[in-house]
Protein backbone atom coordinates (compact mmCIF):
# COMPACT_ATOMS: atom_id res chain seq x y z
CA UNK A 1 0.00 0.00 0.00
CA UNK A 2 1.30 3.57 -1.21
CA UNK A 3 1.66 5.94 1.60
CA UNK A 4 1.39 9.01 -0.60
CA UNK A 5 0.05 9.34 -4.13
CA UNK A 6 2.73 10.99 -6.78
CA UNK A 7 2.77 14.38 -7.75
CA UNK A 8 1.26 14.24 -10.82
CA UNK A 9 -1.43 12.25 -9.55
CA UNK A 10 -2.38 14.54 -7.00
CA UNK A 11 -2.40 17.57 -9.05
CA UNK A 12 -4.67 15.94 -11.33
CA UNK A 13 -7.12 15.08 -8.38
CA UNK A 14 -7.16 18.29 -6.92
CA UNK A 15 -7.65 19.84 -10.50
CA UNK A 16 -10.66 17.97 -11.18
CA UNK A 17 -12.18 17.09 -7.50
CA UNK A 18 -10.59 20.59 -5.72
CA UNK A 19 -11.34 23.49 -8.29
CA UNK A 20 -14.11 21.56 -10.56
CA UNK A 21 -12.04 21.79 -13.70
CA UNK A 22 -12.68 19.43 -16.88
CA UNK A 23 -10.52 16.58 -18.15
CA UNK A 24 -10.00 18.80 -21.50
CA UNK A 25 -8.98 21.83 -19.16
CA UNK A 26 -6.63 19.78 -17.39
CA UNK A 27 -5.30 18.28 -20.61
CA UNK A 28 -4.83 21.68 -21.54
CA UNK A 29 -2.85 23.17 -18.14
CA UNK A 30 -0.93 20.49 -17.80
CA UNK A 31 -0.04 20.52 -21.32
CA UNK A 32 -0.76 16.52 -22.32
CA UNK A 33 -3.74 14.81 -24.01
CA UNK A 34 -7.07 14.26 -22.07
CA UNK A 35 -6.58 10.57 -22.60
CA UNK A 36 -3.91 10.92 -20.59
CA UNK A 37 -5.77 12.97 -17.84
CA UNK A 38 -8.48 10.05 -18.05
CA UNK A 39 -6.03 7.48 -17.33
CA UNK A 40 -3.87 9.08 -14.70
CA UNK A 41 -7.06 10.09 -12.63
CA UNK A 42 -8.88 6.42 -13.22
CA UNK A 43 -5.15 5.45 -11.73
CA UNK A 44 -5.07 8.17 -9.08
CA UNK A 45 -8.51 7.16 -7.91
CA UNK A 46 -8.02 3.48 -7.76
CA UNK A 47 -4.98 4.35 -5.79
CA UNK A 48 -6.36 6.73 -2.92
CA UNK A 49 -9.18 4.31 -3.06
CA UNK A 50 -6.64 1.13 -2.00
CA UNK A 51 -5.42 3.66 0.69
CA UNK A 52 -8.51 4.20 2.63
CA UNK A 53 -9.42 0.66 2.28
CA UNK A 54 -6.06 -0.52 3.94
CA UNK A 55 -6.78 2.10 6.41
CA UNK A 56 -10.13 0.87 7.29
CA UNK A 57 -8.69 -2.39 7.64
CA UNK A 58 -5.68 -1.50 9.97
CA UNK A 59 -8.28 0.36 12.15
CA UNK A 60 -10.69 -2.57 12.13
CA UNK A 61 -13.43 -0.32 10.66
CA UNK A 62 -16.13 -0.37 8.20
CA UNK A 63 -16.38 2.66 5.26
CA UNK A 64 -19.59 4.73 5.72
CA UNK A 65 -18.45 6.99 3.10
CA UNK A 66 -16.06 6.89 0.59
CA UNK A 67 -15.68 10.33 -1.70
CA UNK A 68 -12.35 9.85 -3.67
CA UNK A 69 -13.02 12.63 -5.83
CA UNK A 70 -12.94 15.11 -2.90
CA UNK A 71 -10.48 12.82 -1.47
CA UNK A 72 -11.74 11.84 2.26
CA UNK A 73 -13.62 8.75 3.80
CA UNK A 74 -16.06 8.53 6.64
CA UNK A 75 -15.31 5.15 8.88
CA UNK A 76 -17.13 3.39 11.14
CA UNK A 77 -15.16 1.63 14.37
CA UNK A 78 -16.66 -2.12 14.17
CA UNK A 79 -16.12 -2.52 17.86
CA UNK A 80 -16.65 1.00 19.27
CA UNK A 81 -19.06 2.18 16.66
CA UNK A 82 -16.93 5.39 17.19
CA UNK A 83 -16.91 7.07 13.86
CA UNK A 84 -13.56 8.29 11.95
CA UNK A 85 -13.07 11.08 9.44
CA UNK A 86 -10.02 10.35 7.46
CA UNK A 87 -8.99 13.02 4.36
CA UNK A 88 -5.54 12.63 2.06
CA UNK A 89 -3.19 15.44 2.89
CA UNK A 90 -1.66 16.05 -0.52
CA UNK A 91 1.92 15.32 -0.35
CA UNK A 92 1.48 13.80 3.50
CA UNK A 93 -0.89 11.17 3.03
CA UNK A 94 -4.09 10.08 4.99
CA UNK A 95 -4.74 12.06 8.43
CA UNK A 96 -7.75 10.87 10.72
CA UNK A 97 -9.88 12.34 13.17
CA UNK A 98 -11.89 10.35 15.63
CA UNK A 99 -15.36 11.57 16.10
CA UNK A 100 -15.39 14.20 19.30
CA UNK A 101 -13.67 16.42 17.29
CA UNK A 102 -10.05 17.33 18.51
CA UNK A 103 -8.81 20.17 20.76
CA UNK A 104 -6.23 22.53 18.15
CA UNK A 105 -4.18 23.36 20.51
CA UNK A 106 -0.44 22.44 21.59
CA UNK A 107 1.04 18.57 19.57
CA UNK A 108 -2.50 19.16 17.65
CA UNK A 109 -1.84 22.75 16.02
CA UNK A 110 0.11 20.76 12.87
CA UNK A 111 -2.65 18.33 12.52
CA UNK A 112 -5.27 21.32 12.42
CA UNK A 113 -3.57 22.89 10.11
CA UNK A 114 -2.75 20.32 7.30
CA UNK A 115 -6.58 19.46 7.83
CA UNK A 116 -7.78 22.79 7.32
CA UNK A 117 -5.49 23.41 4.37
CA UNK A 118 -5.99 19.72 2.88
CA UNK A 119 -9.96 20.45 3.21
CA UNK A 120 -9.15 23.91 1.41
CA UNK A 121 -7.71 22.29 -1.47
CA UNK A 122 -10.21 19.56 -2.00
CA UNK A 123 -12.85 22.57 -2.13
CA UNK A 124 -14.48 20.83 1.34
CA UNK A 125 -14.46 24.23 3.13
CA UNK A 126 -13.17 27.72 2.48
CA UNK A 127 -11.21 28.44 5.47
CA UNK A 128 -12.14 31.13 8.14
CA UNK A 129 -8.44 31.63 9.69
CA UNK A 130 -10.15 30.06 12.90
CA UNK A 131 -8.33 26.43 12.75
CA UNK A 132 -10.98 25.20 15.60
CA UNK A 133 -13.57 25.94 13.83
CA UNK A 134 -12.31 25.26 10.70
CA UNK A 135 -11.90 21.64 11.83
CA UNK A 136 -15.38 21.17 12.45
CA UNK A 137 -16.61 22.45 9.43
CA UNK A 138 -14.63 19.84 7.79
CA UNK A 139 -15.89 16.81 9.87
CA UNK A 140 -19.50 18.49 9.22
CA UNK A 141 -18.32 18.25 5.64
CA UNK A 142 -17.96 15.34 5.63
CA UNK A 143 -21.09 14.05 6.57
CA UNK A 144 -23.32 16.41 4.37
CA UNK B 1 -34.43 1.74 -5.77
CA UNK B 2 -35.45 3.62 -9.21
CA UNK B 3 -33.87 6.69 -8.06
CA UNK B 4 -32.59 8.10 -10.56
CA UNK B 5 -32.53 7.64 -15.17
CA UNK B 6 -34.83 5.35 -16.53
CA UNK B 7 -36.23 3.89 -13.77
CA UNK B 8 -36.53 6.75 -11.56
CA UNK B 9 -38.36 8.68 -14.37
CA UNK B 10 -41.15 5.37 -14.52
CA UNK B 11 -41.28 5.12 -10.94
CA UNK B 12 -42.48 9.00 -10.63
CA UNK B 13 -44.32 9.02 -13.62
CA UNK B 14 -46.20 5.69 -12.03
CA UNK B 15 -46.92 6.76 -8.84
CA UNK B 16 -48.57 9.95 -10.12
CA UNK B 17 -50.59 7.93 -12.39
CA UNK B 18 -52.23 5.67 -9.62
CA UNK B 19 -52.68 8.74 -7.36
CA UNK B 20 -54.44 10.80 -10.24
CA UNK B 21 -56.66 7.69 -11.05
CA UNK B 22 -58.12 7.79 -7.80
CA UNK B 23 -59.44 11.08 -8.36
CA UNK B 24 -60.05 10.73 -12.07
CA UNK B 25 -63.26 8.86 -12.40
CA UNK B 26 -64.84 11.24 -14.38
CA UNK B 27 -62.23 10.22 -17.34
CA UNK B 28 -64.25 7.24 -17.86
CA UNK B 29 -63.07 4.37 -19.59
CA UNK B 30 -59.71 6.50 -18.90
CA UNK B 31 -60.02 6.60 -15.47
CA UNK B 32 -59.28 2.67 -14.91
CA UNK B 33 -56.15 2.97 -18.07
CA UNK B 34 -54.46 5.35 -16.08
CA UNK B 35 -53.59 3.72 -12.55
CA UNK B 36 -53.33 0.59 -14.84
CA UNK B 37 -50.39 2.25 -16.91
CA UNK B 38 -49.45 3.49 -13.31
CA UNK B 39 -48.95 0.24 -11.84
CA UNK B 40 -47.19 -1.36 -15.20
CA UNK B 41 -44.68 1.57 -14.94
CA UNK B 42 -44.05 0.90 -10.95
CA UNK B 43 -43.08 -2.33 -11.90
CA UNK B 44 -41.09 -1.96 -14.67
CA UNK B 45 -38.95 0.74 -12.61
CA UNK B 46 -39.07 -1.68 -9.25
CA UNK B 47 -34.76 -2.76 -8.69
CA UNK B 48 -34.51 -6.39 -8.86
CA UNK B 49 -30.52 -7.15 -8.50
CA UNK B 50 -27.24 -5.71 -8.35
CA UNK B 51 -24.24 -7.50 -10.17
CA UNK B 52 -20.36 -6.53 -10.51
CA UNK B 53 -19.39 -7.56 -14.17
CA UNK B 54 -16.14 -5.52 -15.92
CA UNK B 55 -15.12 -3.64 -12.64
CA UNK B 56 -18.41 -2.16 -13.28
CA UNK B 57 -21.94 -2.14 -11.06
CA UNK B 58 -25.00 -3.42 -13.37
CA UNK B 59 -28.50 -2.02 -11.54
CA UNK B 60 -30.76 -4.34 -13.14
CA UNK B 61 -34.62 -3.05 -13.14
CA UNK B 62 -38.05 -4.68 -13.86
CA UNK B 63 -40.68 -7.25 -12.22
CA UNK B 64 -41.73 -10.02 -13.16
CA UNK B 65 -38.70 -9.75 -15.97
CA UNK B 66 -35.37 -7.82 -16.43
CA UNK B 67 -36.59 -4.41 -18.44
CA UNK B 68 -33.85 -2.60 -18.05
CA UNK B 69 -30.11 -2.61 -17.31
CA UNK B 70 -27.86 0.46 -15.92
CA UNK B 71 -23.99 0.05 -16.12
CA UNK B 72 -22.34 2.35 -13.39
CA UNK B 73 -18.85 2.95 -14.13
CA UNK B 74 -16.56 5.55 -12.95
CA UNK B 75 -17.83 5.59 -9.45
CA UNK B 76 -16.15 8.45 -7.16
CA UNK B 77 -18.60 8.21 -4.50
CA UNK B 78 -20.28 5.66 -2.22
CA UNK B 79 -22.64 6.62 1.11
CA UNK B 80 -24.19 4.71 3.02
CA UNK B 81 -27.23 7.37 4.12
CA UNK B 82 -28.60 5.43 7.15
CA UNK B 83 -24.86 5.70 8.76
CA UNK B 84 -24.60 9.22 8.33
CA UNK B 85 -25.12 11.60 11.18
CA UNK B 86 -25.24 15.55 9.33
CA UNK B 87 -26.14 14.36 6.13
CA UNK B 88 -28.44 17.20 3.74
CA UNK B 89 -30.82 15.04 2.97
CA UNK B 90 -32.75 17.41 0.56
CA UNK B 91 -29.43 16.36 -1.90
CA UNK B 92 -30.42 12.86 -1.90
CA UNK B 93 -34.23 13.00 -1.89
CA UNK B 94 -35.26 15.55 -4.76
CA UNK B 95 -36.97 13.33 -6.92
CA UNK B 96 -39.27 11.78 -4.48
CA UNK B 97 -40.03 14.89 -2.80
CA UNK B 98 -40.88 16.35 -6.17
CA UNK B 99 -43.33 13.69 -6.76
CA UNK B 100 -44.87 13.56 -3.77
CA UNK B 101 -45.54 17.49 -4.24
CA UNK B 102 -47.37 16.97 -7.47
CA UNK B 103 -49.43 14.05 -5.89
CA UNK B 104 -50.74 16.27 -2.70
CA UNK B 105 -51.41 18.99 -5.72
CA UNK B 106 -53.47 16.59 -7.31
CA UNK B 107 -56.82 17.05 -5.79
CA UNK B 108 -56.24 20.76 -6.92
CA UNK B 109 -55.60 19.53 -10.37
CA UNK B 110 -58.89 17.75 -10.46
CA UNK B 111 -60.89 20.84 -9.41
CA UNK B 112 -59.23 22.65 -12.06
CA UNK B 113 -59.61 19.82 -14.71
CA UNK B 114 -63.34 19.38 -13.48
CA UNK B 115 -63.69 23.05 -13.72
CA UNK B 116 -65.73 22.74 -10.44
CA UNK B 117 -66.51 25.76 -8.28
CA UNK B 118 -66.53 24.80 -4.72
CA UNK B 119 -67.33 26.81 -1.62
CA UNK B 120 -64.84 28.89 -0.22
CA UNK B 121 -64.62 26.52 3.09
CA UNK B 122 -63.58 23.36 0.87
CA UNK B 123 -60.88 25.03 -0.98
CA UNK B 124 -58.99 25.86 1.97
CA UNK B 125 -60.00 22.44 3.94
CA UNK B 126 -58.38 21.17 0.41
CA UNK B 127 -55.43 23.81 0.69
CA UNK B 128 -54.50 23.77 4.06
CA UNK B 129 -53.43 20.21 4.09
CA UNK B 130 -51.27 20.76 1.02
CA UNK B 131 -49.64 23.40 2.32
CA UNK B 132 -49.23 22.64 5.24
CA UNK B 133 -47.71 19.67 3.94
CA UNK B 134 -45.60 21.12 1.34
CA UNK B 135 -44.13 23.32 3.78
CA UNK B 136 -42.97 20.21 6.32
CA UNK B 137 -41.33 18.08 3.78
CA UNK B 138 -39.54 20.40 2.73
CA UNK B 139 -38.45 21.67 6.12
CA UNK B 140 -37.77 18.04 7.17
CA UNK B 141 -35.50 17.28 4.05
CA UNK B 142 -33.87 20.49 4.47
CA UNK B 143 -33.65 20.12 8.75
CA UNK B 144 -33.25 16.09 9.43
CA UNK B 145 -29.38 15.25 10.75
CA UNK B 146 -30.31 11.86 9.59
CA UNK B 147 -32.22 9.32 7.45
CA UNK B 148 -34.17 7.39 10.27
CA UNK B 149 -34.56 10.74 11.65
CA UNK B 150 -36.66 11.90 8.88
CA UNK B 151 -38.61 8.97 8.50
CA UNK B 152 -39.56 9.02 12.32
CA UNK B 153 -40.94 12.74 11.69
CA UNK B 154 -42.42 12.23 8.92
CA UNK B 155 -44.24 8.97 10.10
CA UNK B 156 -45.13 10.98 13.67
CA UNK B 157 -46.40 14.28 11.16
CA UNK B 158 -48.60 11.85 9.21
CA UNK B 159 -50.03 9.85 12.10
CA UNK B 160 -51.42 13.72 13.83
CA UNK B 161 -52.00 14.79 10.47
CA UNK B 162 -55.03 11.88 10.64
CA UNK B 163 -56.04 12.45 14.03
CA UNK B 164 -56.81 16.10 13.72
CA UNK B 165 -58.26 15.56 10.25
CA UNK B 166 -60.16 12.72 11.50
CA UNK B 167 -61.88 15.39 13.66
CA UNK B 168 -62.21 18.13 10.83
CA UNK B 169 -63.91 15.25 9.00
CA UNK B 170 -66.63 14.45 11.79
CA UNK B 171 -67.09 18.14 12.17
CA UNK B 172 -67.99 19.00 8.17
CA UNK B 173 -69.99 15.73 8.51
CA UNK B 174 -72.40 17.18 11.28
CA UNK B 175 -72.40 20.62 9.33
CA UNK B 176 -73.09 18.89 6.17
CA UNK B 177 -75.93 15.96 6.42
CA UNK B 178 -77.36 17.18 10.06
CA UNK B 179 -76.75 14.40 12.43
CA UNK B 180 -73.46 12.46 13.93
CA UNK B 181 -70.78 10.55 11.67
CA UNK B 182 -71.57 7.94 14.59
CA UNK B 183 -75.03 7.42 13.48
CA UNK B 184 -74.08 6.34 9.48
CA UNK B 185 -72.67 2.97 10.36
CA UNK B 186 -71.60 2.83 6.98
CA UNK B 187 -69.49 6.23 6.92
CA UNK B 188 -67.88 5.23 9.76
CA UNK B 189 -67.52 1.95 8.69
CA UNK B 190 -65.49 3.67 5.62
CA UNK B 191 -63.47 5.49 7.97
CA UNK B 192 -62.20 3.19 10.08
CA UNK B 193 -60.98 0.24 7.44
CA UNK B 194 -59.48 3.62 5.75
CA UNK B 195 -57.21 4.86 9.05
CA UNK B 196 -56.70 0.84 9.83
CA UNK B 197 -55.32 0.44 6.04
CA UNK B 198 -52.94 3.90 6.63
CA UNK B 199 -52.05 2.24 10.05
CA UNK B 200 -51.07 -1.03 8.48
CA UNK B 201 -48.97 0.95 5.59
CA UNK B 202 -47.06 2.82 8.08
CA UNK B 203 -46.08 0.01 10.09
CA UNK B 204 -44.79 -1.89 7.02
CA UNK B 205 -43.20 0.96 5.77
CA UNK B 206 -41.38 2.31 8.99
CA UNK B 207 -40.38 -1.84 9.61
CA UNK B 208 -39.22 -1.91 6.17
CA UNK B 209 -37.41 1.51 5.47
CA UNK B 210 -36.24 1.31 9.05
CA UNK B 211 -33.93 -2.17 8.57
CA UNK B 212 -33.26 -1.38 5.55
CA UNK B 213 -29.93 0.93 4.47
CA UNK B 214 -30.09 2.96 1.30
CA UNK B 215 -26.67 3.33 -0.22
CA UNK B 216 -25.91 6.18 -2.88
CA UNK B 217 -23.18 5.49 -5.76
CA UNK B 218 -22.20 8.58 -7.57
CA UNK B 219 -20.01 8.31 -10.80
CA UNK B 220 -17.47 10.34 -12.27
CA UNK B 221 -20.13 12.45 -14.23
CA UNK B 222 -21.94 13.65 -10.96
CA UNK B 223 -25.23 11.34 -11.40
CA UNK B 224 -26.44 9.17 -8.76
CA UNK B 225 -27.93 6.08 -7.91
CA UNK B 226 -29.42 4.31 -5.19
CA UNK B 227 -29.33 1.03 -4.06
CA UNK B 228 -31.52 -0.52 -0.99
CA UNK B 229 -29.55 -3.53 1.25
CA UNK B 230 -32.12 -5.63 3.18
CA UNK B 231 -30.10 -5.07 6.49
CA UNK B 232 -27.08 -3.47 7.84
CA UNK B 233 -24.68 -6.56 7.35
CA UNK B 234 -25.61 -6.62 4.01
CA UNK B 235 -25.01 -2.96 3.38
CA UNK B 236 -21.36 -3.33 4.62
CA UNK B 237 -21.25 -6.06 2.30
CA UNK B 238 -22.08 -4.48 -0.51
CA UNK B 239 -20.25 -1.19 0.62
CA UNK B 240 -17.32 -3.43 0.43
CA UNK B 241 -17.95 -5.10 -2.99
CA UNK B 242 -18.08 -1.13 -4.48
CA UNK B 243 -15.08 0.03 -2.93
CA UNK B 244 -12.43 -2.93 -3.38
CA UNK B 245 -14.24 -4.77 -6.79
CA UNK B 246 -15.57 -1.47 -8.48
CA UNK B 247 -13.42 2.39 -7.41
CA UNK B 248 -10.34 0.36 -6.45
CA UNK B 249 -9.85 -1.30 -9.62
CA UNK B 250 -10.43 1.89 -11.87
CA UNK B 251 -14.12 1.31 -12.08
CA UNK B 252 -14.49 0.10 -15.35
CA UNK B 253 -12.20 1.43 -17.52
CA UNK B 254 -12.68 1.08 -21.19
Amino acid sequence: MVAVLPSRMEEVLLLVGGRGLRESEVAKTLGVTRQTVNRVLREARAKLTEMFLGLAEVLNADIVRLNVSKGFAVLRSRQTRTKIYVIYVPGRGLRAVFKGGIDCSGDNVGLCTELVEAASQWGLIKPTGNTARDVERVLEAMEA
Amino acid sequence: MPYSGLPGVLNSVGLVMVSFGLVAPFLGDWALAIPLTGIVLLLLSIGREVRVSNDALVLCYGFPVVFYRQVVKDVVEVTDLKKLSRGRLAKYFKLPVAVFLVVALLPLAYLMARGLRVPLVYLVYLLIPVVVCVLLIAYFVLTSTGYLKLLKRVLSFVGTTVCVMSFFVGATYRSVHGHSILEDPHAVAMWIIGVLLLAFFLIAFSIYTGKRSVIVIEDSRGRHYAVVAVDDESAREFMRVVVSRVMARGGGSP
